[in-house]
């Protein structure tokens, strides 16, 4: 098991080789020059051609990306073309929020959406589910941009509940943030949940389980909920994408400083050290939380954790029977 | 049966949910209803006596360094924390007034300008104000690329003594001090630049009004008093500038009372706020046009048919309405009302399709297609699409090229494009370093393409003249060849309406080119 950890950790690292690679080739191949861009259209030629010599960027593209990389193994992302600061720095300032965002929105979904899911599914055709199953639909439908607009006029100007921009304040100030973005994951967890259970509680074991008098919570929970964990950790994987992005756009109506809007402008401005420096974090993170995803698989699932046991331990305890039968 | 009805009243149940959360969606509040006790207005504002503003941001500022910055609003923020050797009096560019500079002399040949520097100028670091920093910073203008265009008529300067600098023209000039007075050329703290660099956080120090306090990337700035400033202690003792990316939360955030000045986003804004009896609303027009202008160097462009049908075939009114909701000024020529240059007497093309498939059919247009280079953000991309309507309406075959902001810069560097839509803002202080700019055969931005001899003559004529009467005239006549030739099609000057409430007062106009306010000027009522 130790050894599948460590297999999948070490192959981010020519993931991460082949992504930065394509991401700085695109970028290059792109008409603007860095020196163009950041002396506007009235600098000189020469000027120009200066700035970009003092960019590195009249060397061949494989010469200078892997320059990046040696700097980048040395812990120097290079600084940013427009401000002159570190892009460590300016990205460290801000990757928590960002983070923050994603994982308050993530949490809030798991922790409505799983049990209003088992609900729906335990209570089938109920009331309940009818009402719940169709909200979900309307909320997975709304964009979290607008989502998040309208919140903004309910709660924070009309009723001034919570601030309309900003980190300042504290933990209101990510309640409506939070909200907007978690809302559809929260509706897609709930349905993803609602349809898991349905198969599980459905199946032998559960009956025959119920049948041996166990208290209808540990059916529930400790059974059938149990065997639709796989799903739901496989769509947890799934969103984590779209909560990052979904997460720049949430942090552009709410003013929050992550790197979401520093990415987009960098963009723009083509600010190479500033893309590749969102790049690495970004994709290390992301990277990361796939792997521990594979590794909550083999928790969860017990048959999937045998799998990785090494076939010696098998073949010595087949000889170890071998041997006590002679 | 029954889960039929089930499911319709779950169906029921879940509408209304939605519904009563689309309520949020509405046109924001009604000015004539009362709100949380404040005085009857839409917009919150704030009670009981105040020494603080907060002000919004649309963007992260770059950098603060004001000869390395090219970013109007960065040059907002460069406004309070740095001064000029001069200063706008009221917003009037022909009214200039002394500031880090108590006089000055000028030669009879206009070629030689003598400063006297104020004495006893504190910087922010609490050093005073020599005649090193002031010739440092001319040197700095002359010789940075964001701002030696403008200079390029200041051949040298040199220190006369601890309060004494001189500055010597290579063309006699009377419009030195106005162009100082502009925030690009603002001075800056020699021993700072040299100690922690060009464009850094820390060289910002000032001698201005306000001094950087705290700069969280991300977030936002804030601005306090400085208590020795040579103007004296200013009633606002604090700015918060706050960066709100997303317009429809900044009119939030205005509403809500948590910003105290907005520029309206659109037609909506304006109707919504002029009606609130607690804000006034100040109309602006900037220094800046935004025009389509033709590679007048390809093919068909060299045509002036071809120039005078795309002119004819193109309803301004309704571009306006299209692409920036009537918040921008139509306009007929590149060169701003208010700006030295400006006449009445340019050519007008009027809309006029008939008139434009004629000359089209006239030069024997077949359809070739002919690229129109636009950035995709915004008020552009709304006005390529409007453009492109309007052309093909009149049979002219258009292929849009919509790139970002860095690809367009460089493209219309190098000139590369048939038609693209071209922005630029006149140098009011020295409008004649713009027409250079625009119409010299070796100027950067001569976007035409338009290499012509007699137009450089009488640039350079205008550029060498100390007559302001005679500098004008050529101006106007520079204008009007310009759009006799129809080097362009001029769309509109970038204009708009500041709101702000009515307990919030100034005592100065802002500066007229790029609506910047000098917050020293103002107060609450107390």
């Amino acid at each position: 098991m130790l050894k599948y950890v460590i297999k999948r950790i070490l192959m981010i690292i020519p993931t991460m080789f082949i992504v930065t690679f394509i991401v700085f080739w695109l970028i290059n191949i792109t008409p603007a020059d860095p020196g163009r861009i950041i002396l506007g259209a009235e600098a000189s030629q020469d000027l120009v051609d200066q700035v970009n010599h003092d960019l590195g960027y009249d060397l061949p593209l494989v010469q200078r990306y892997f320059k990046w990389v040696g700097d980048a193994l040395h812990g120097d992302l290079g600084n940013s073309y427009y401000t002159k600061r570190p892009v460590y720095d300016e990205m460290m300032a801000r990757f928590p929020y960002t983070v923050k965002l994603t994982f308050l929105s993530l949490g809030m979904a798991i922790l409505i959406g799983l049990p209003l899911g088992v609900l729906c599914a335990v209570k089938q055709y109920s009331i309940a589910d009818n009402i719940l199953s169709t909200l979900s639909m309307f909320l997975a439908a709304m964009p979290a941009f607008w989502l998040g607009l309208l919140l903004l006029l309910q709660f924070s100007l009309r009723l001034g509940w919570f601030p309309s921009s900003g980190i300042t304040l504290g933990w209101r100030s990510w309640v409506l943030p939070t909200f907007s973005l978690a809302v559809g994951y929260t509706a897609s967890y709930l349905r993803y949940t609602r349809s898991a259970m349905l198969d599980t509680i459905r199946q032998d074991y559960v009956r025959t389980v119920r049948s041996k008098g166990c208290p209808e919570s540990t059916v529930i929970w400790k059974h059938a909920f149990r065997n639709s964990m796989m799903t739901l950790v496989t769509i947890t994987g799934m969103s984590l994408a779209g909560l990052l992005g979904g997460a720049f756009v949430i942090e552009s109506v709410f003013s929050i400083p992550g790197l979401g809007l520093m990415g987009v402008t960098a963009i723009k401005r083509k600010d190479l050290p500033q893309i590749m420096a969102s790049l690495v974090m970004l994709g290390t993170f992301f990277l990361v939380m796939m792997v521990v995803i594979d590794i909550l698989y083999a928790f969860i699932d017990p048959r999937i954790k045998s799998k990785y046991e090494t076939p010696k331990k098998k073949v010595s305890e087949k000889n170890k029977d071998v041997e006590g039968s002679i | 049966m029954k889960n039929k009805i089930k499911r319709f009243l779950a169906l029921v149940i879940s509408l209304s949910l939605v519904l009563t959360m689309l309520t949020g969606c509405g046109g924001g509040a009604d000015p004539s209803q009362a709100d949380n006790g404040n005085s009857g207005g839409g917009v919150k504002v704030s009670d009981g006596p105040r020494d603080d503003i907060n002000l919004q941001l649309y963007v992260e500022p770059v950098t603060l360094d004001p000869q390395i910055s090219n970013s109007a609003l960065d040059m907002g923020i460069m406004y309070q924390i740095f001064d000029n050797l001069f200063e706008i009096n009221n917003g009037d560019y022909n009214d200039i007034i002394p500031a880090l500079c108590e006089r000055y002399d000028i030669s009879d040949d206009a070629k030689e300008y003598t400063f006297y520097i104020r004495q006893g100028v504190k910087w922010h670091n609490g050093e005073e104000l020599i005649a090193d920093d002031v010739e440092f910073s001319i040197n700095r203008m002359m010789t940075s690329p964001a701002t030696s265009a403008r200079m390029d008529f200041v051949d040298s300067v040199e220190k006369i003594d601890d309060y004494t600098v001189k500055c010597y023209l290579n063309l006699p000039s009377n419009r030195l001090p106005a162009l100082l007075s502009t925030a690009a050329m603002s001075i800056v703290n020699k021993k700072a630049v040299e100690e922690f660099g060009d464009g850094t956080e820390q060289m910002v120090i000032g001698t201005g009004a306000y001094k950087l306090d705290s700069w969280t990337p991300g977030q936002g700035l804030v601005l306090k008093a400085f208590d020795e400033g040579w103007r004296g202690d200013p009633p606002i003792k604090k700015i918060n500038y706050t960066i709100i990316t997303e317009a429809t939360a900044a009119r939030i955030a205005f509403q809500g009372g948590e910003l105290d000045i907005y520029n309206a986003n659109g037609m909506h804004d304006y109707e919504l706020f002029s009606k609130d009896p607690n804000l006034n609303v100040q109309p602006f027009v900037q220094a800046t046009a935004q025009s389509l202008v033709f590679n007048s160097s390809r093919s068909i462009m060299s045509d002036i048919r071809f120039r005078e049908a795309v002119a004819h075939a193109i309803d301004k009114e309704a571009l306006n309405a299209s692409a920036t909701d009537n918040l921008y000024k139509v306009t007929d020529s590149q060169i701003p009302e208010g700006c030295q240059g400006y006449t009445e007497d340019v050519p007008k093309y009027e809309y006029d399709p008939e008139k434009s498939k004629e000359l089209l059919k006239e030069m024997g247009y077949n359809g070739e297609p002919v690229k129109l280079l636009y950035t995709t953000a915004g008020i552009s991309l709304s006005w390529a699409t409007t453009v492109q309507a309007f052309l093909s309406s009149v049979g002219i075959n258009v292929e849009m090229e919509g790139q970002d902001y860095a690809n367009v810069v460089q493209r219309v560097a190098n000139r590369d494009y048939d038609m693209c839509l071209f922005e630029f803002g006149m140098n009011f202080p020295n409008p004649v370093s713009s027409f250079y700019a625009l119409f010299h055969s070796e100027g950067y931005y001569n976007v035409y393409c338009n290499y012509d001899k007699d137009v450089d003559a009488k640039i350079i004529k205008a550029y060498s003249s100390a007559d302001e009467a005679e500098q004008t005239k050529l101006l106007e006549e520079l204008n009007i060849e310009a759009l006799e030739k129809c080097l362009y099609v001029p769309s509109y000057n970038v204009a708009g309406y500041t709101f702000a409430p009515k307990t919030l007062h100034r005592d100065s106009d802002p500066e007229p080119a790029f609506n910047w306010v000098k917050i020293c000027y103002y107060s609450w009522e107390q």
